[in-house]
């Protein structure tokens, strides 16, 4: 405990009136001539003085173990007290272990973090197309190898430093050193050299033309970051964004401040505190109760259609990048033989999986691609719902009837999409046996680490994640070799040329190859006082936008 | 030696033999159990370099004997660590966290003891009259409820239905007592109902034992009576078995508290407990189990040490030893 004076006052206050109660209530039994003490008076009459002592001593323990401070709670105070005009409260479900996506991954930092906090060179707007950032231009020379890119002026830090060449050549750098081990970090593998050509000038050189690069530029790779802001990155995020982090407890809040110094459009409301809620229902009572202004990404689709009937509120409903991909280890029988895998794709119900699992709400994309990426081809047509051809070819593979392992990791959405899944499946001839596992510490060991399973079922929210879905060595157990000759042919061509190879690569894995059954898109389900503008209907990648979130 | 002197350092000692076995138990386990920090950390775009790195970071490639020194030497110093989860000293918040679930455990195991003594020993009193049977039925049915159910039963009602209480949070209460109040009625009442309900049983099986007890006859014959004689003696003797329930019933009402934070969305160190496994925030987790085993272990000696007072076939028994 650190010395907090005002604490230890208050230590001593319930620590008394903890010991009142009870030891009047003693004191008026022992003053009756109680028959088991008459039986033994010499013990009675040598204990009387200490009997007082261990009681004191007992409340003391109990009255010290109790640390009554009244200041209890003051590691989980938001800094909403004195919060100014406007200030903007939001509730979400899956809190950040830390602060630093350069060593941790999962969606909860970036979400809260990018575009708010960090920002990159480029942006992916809202329907996710590529935008200006922290450049303001950039060119490509002919070869598709160098970048060259014009900087905003002006732009500061929130630590005061200077945004400049060097910044970026700093940050860039840093992806490829071993201080991030972020695996998202592969994305930055492309590049050759980084220089700053004068204070607003960087050239970019890759070793080979990457239609992929830019974009993941605009993800939490191409964050960029401040030599002087690296050294507490759990603790602290220091960036160039429209908010400064003026408060985060760990698991609990993250207060944002608005920055007056911001280079561009200051930010609509002056502070912005997203509150972390352990369960949905809770954070859903929260907004009823006035706590807070809105709950974003709402996992719990079951929550919705109360508030959707209360004009007092609002609920959006998008797009995310979230694709709830089913899972069939390719390297593991049955499912090394594609006919198996063939038939879980027609004999799973995709509409009814995401009917049961998600309230009808998301989006039916037939592959792992989200209808923001630009080679997004509507693939529902390939494996129609059709029992009798699952059938007739689990018969031909010789596992009619047979039983496989289905590993869950034990979130809503996988646990009720796979009860769907196991009663389709087993009408058409496969018997499925459920074992929920605990997400993520077992499943990451067992499914994506061990590949000890045969199906399984996960979101995979980064957005243009598809090449480390099929990647080599990676769990779904894809061989990449099918599909090599056109990653590189589309990632070296231009745009029409990378959209046309990574469509014909969907088309192969997917189609041909059955690699895995993509069930549904998540939506990016929101739930907000119907006075509160400018939250963000879209999810195109793992960021929640919140510069033109304000209350009327 | 003075007897009363002895049974506490007796128990004193034991206490502290628990502690040192607990603490390498909770180690042990921490260890053997599936899911690996590092790769939380990573998750799904994890690579086994990366894997490897983040292992030598968070010092999980030194031997384990060393990691358990370090553990217990920072504990003795008064220090829990520094967590690799989240780059924080763990110690400031685990304490504090604790202390929001001890406002709202130690009212509740009071409040319910009060509760249940007092229904107890009237069901048991009244026991062949229909009031007697319905505290009886109704402390079963309650029984039967989950705390978490009676959260969200109390939310709908005083909260959302009628707006007597906040639905969920927590104010530190030197910022606002009164907030801090009305935020601590409904988890108070939430873990008090529960609890309640299963040492009302166990009042009233320990009243009806001792109802018949000779003691309890004599007193009748002095002319006392028969809820006079039950009052100023049968409690007394009854209060044995209830105060032993009590003390194992501190670690359901640890694990009640769990679940009414989740509830009520309140800051307790049940809710970084869960965060904590879910990460395998080893040095958070061991901390918070060291603090919680501690609790338990010290209030059991506490109710040992009541149970001398209250019991004094306890001390001639220990002076004879």
């Amino acid at each position: 405990m650190p010395p907090r004076t005002h604490g230890t006052d208050g230590a001593a206050r319930p620590a008394r009136t903890a010991g009142t109660r009870p030891a009047t209530r003693r004191r008026a039994l022992d003053g009756a001539p109680a028959v088991p003490e008459q039986a033994a008076p010499a013990a009675s009459f040598a204990a009387a003085p200490s009997r007082r002592a261990v009681l004191g001593l007992g409340l003391a323990a109990v009255g010290t173990l109790a640390l009554a401070a009244c200041d209890a709670g003051y590691t989980a105070r938001d800094a909403r007290a004195g919060a100014p005009q406007g200030a903007v409260t939001i509730a979400l479900t899956a809190p950040p272990a830390n602060l630093d996506f350069t060593t941790t991954s999962g969606a909860a930092i970036p979400q809260a973090l990018m575009g708010n906090v960090y920002e990159g060179l480029v942006a992916l707007s809202d329907d996710g197309e590529l935008v200006p950032q922290l450049a303001r231009s950039w060119e490509v020379d002919r070869g598709g190898t160098v970048y060259t890119f014009d900087l905003q002026r002006g732009v500061a830090f929130s630590n005061g430093d200077a945004f400049t060449a060097d910044t970026v050549v700093f940050s860039i750098e840093r992806v490829l050193s071993e201080a991030w081990t972020n695996g998202l970090k592969a994305g930055m593998a492309v590049v050759k050299t980084v220089e700053a050509v004068d204070p607003t000038t960087v050239r970019i050189t890759l070793q080979r033309p990457s239609q992929a690069w830019l974009r993941s530029m605009a993800t939490l790779i191409g964050a960029m970051f401040t030599p002087n802001g690296v050294h507490a990155l759990q603790t602290s995020a220091i960036g160039t964004g429209p908010f400064a982090v003026t408060s985060w407890k760990s698991g609990q809040s993250l207060t944002l401040t608005r920055r007056d110094d911001y280079w561009g459009e200051p930010a609509a409301a002056p502070q912005v505190t997203l509150r972390y809620f352990a369960d949905g229902t809770t954070a859903a009572n929260a907004l009823r109760g006035g706590a807070v202004d809105a709950v974003a990404g709402v996992s719990q689709p079951e929550l919705l259609p109360p508030f959707e009937k209360d004009p007092a509120y609002r609920v959006t409903e998008g797009t995310s990048t979230g694709e709830v991909v089913m899972s069939m280890n390719n390297k593991a029988a049955p499912f090394d033989d594609v006919r198996v895998r063939k038939a879980v794709m027609y004999g799973v119900n995709r509409k009814g999986v995401m009917d049961s699992a998600y309230d009808g709400r998301g989006t039916l994309i037939g592959a792992p691609v989200p209808p923001t990426a630009p080679y997004y081809e509507d693939l529902n047509g390939a494996y129609p719902y059709e029992p009798a051809k699952a059938t007739a070819l689990l018969k031909e593979a010789g596992v009619f009837g047979s039983t496989v392992t289905f590993s869950v990791p034990d979130l809503p959405y996988a646990v009720a999409s796979a009860q769907a899944v196991v009663s389709d499946l087993k009408k058409v001839g496969l018997n499925v046996k459920i074992d929920v596992q605990e997400f993520p510490a077992v499943w990451l060991q067992k499914v994506l680490t061990d590949h000890a399973y045969q199906m399984s079922v996960i979101a995979h929210v980064e957005p243009d994640d598809l090449l480390t879905l099929l990647g080599e060595g990676y769990y779904l157990g894809y061989d990449y070799s099918r599909i090599a000759d056109l990653a590189a042919s589309a990632d070296a061509g231009d745009t029409a040329t990378y959209v046309r190879d990574m469509k014909a690569l969907v088309r192969r894995a997917v189609v041909d190859d059955a690699v895995a059954d993509t069930l549904f898109l998540l939506p990016a389900l929101s739930l907000s006082r119907a006075t509160l503008h400018g939250l963000p209907v879209n999810a195109p990648t793992t960021a929640l936008d919140l510069r033109r979130v304000s209350k009327a | 030696m003075n007897p009363t002197l002895r049974t506490v350092l007796l128990a004193v000692a034991r206490t502290l033999v628990t502690l040192i076995l607990a603490s390498i138990l909770i180690f042990a386990l921490l260890r053997l159990v599936p899911g690996d920090p590092a790769q939380v950390a990573l998750g799904v775009d994890a690579t086994p370099d990366a894997v490897e790195a983040t292992r030598h970071r968070f010092g999980l490639d030194r031997p384990v004997l060393t990691q358990y020194g370090e553990w217990i030497g920072g504990l003795l110093s008064g220090h829990f660590g520094t967590s690799f989860v989240t780059g924080q000293d763990m110690s400031a918040i685990i304490l504090d966290r604790t202390n929001v679930t001890l406002w709202i455990v130690l009212p509740s195991l009071i409040l319910a003891l009060l509760l249940a003594t007092a229904l107890g020993t009237w069901s048991a009193l009244r026991r062949r009259r229909p009031e007697g049977w319905v505290i009886s039925v109704g402390s079963q049915l309650l029984m039967a409820v989950p705390g978490f159910l009676a959260g969200v039963l109390l939310v709908m009602a005083f909260s959302l239905g009628l707006g007597w209480f906040p639905p969920s949070g927590w104010v530190v209460p030197s910022d606002s007592f009164g907030d801090f109040l009305s935020h601590l009625v409904l988890p108070i009442v939430a873990l008090t109902l529960v609890q309640a309900a299963v040492l009302t049983r166990f009042v009233r099986s320990a009243v009806l034992d001792v109802s018949g007890a000779d003691f309890l006859v004599e007193a009748r014959s002095k002319g006392l009576s028969r809820s006079g004689a039950m009052l100023r003696h049968g409690l007394r003797n009854a209060a044995v078995p209830v105060l032993t329930v009590t003390g194992v019933q501190l670690s359901s009402l640890l694990v009640g508290a769990v679940v009414i934070e989740t509830v009520f969305d309140v800051p307790g160190v049940g809710s970084l407990l869960v965060d904590a496994v879910g990460q395998r925030d080893m040095v958070t987790i061991q901390g918070i189990v060291m603090v919680l085993v501690a609790l338990t272990v010290l209030i059991n000696l506490a109710v040992d040490l009541v149970h001398t007072i209250v019991d004094p076939r306890l001390r001639t028994a220990g002076a004879h030893a």
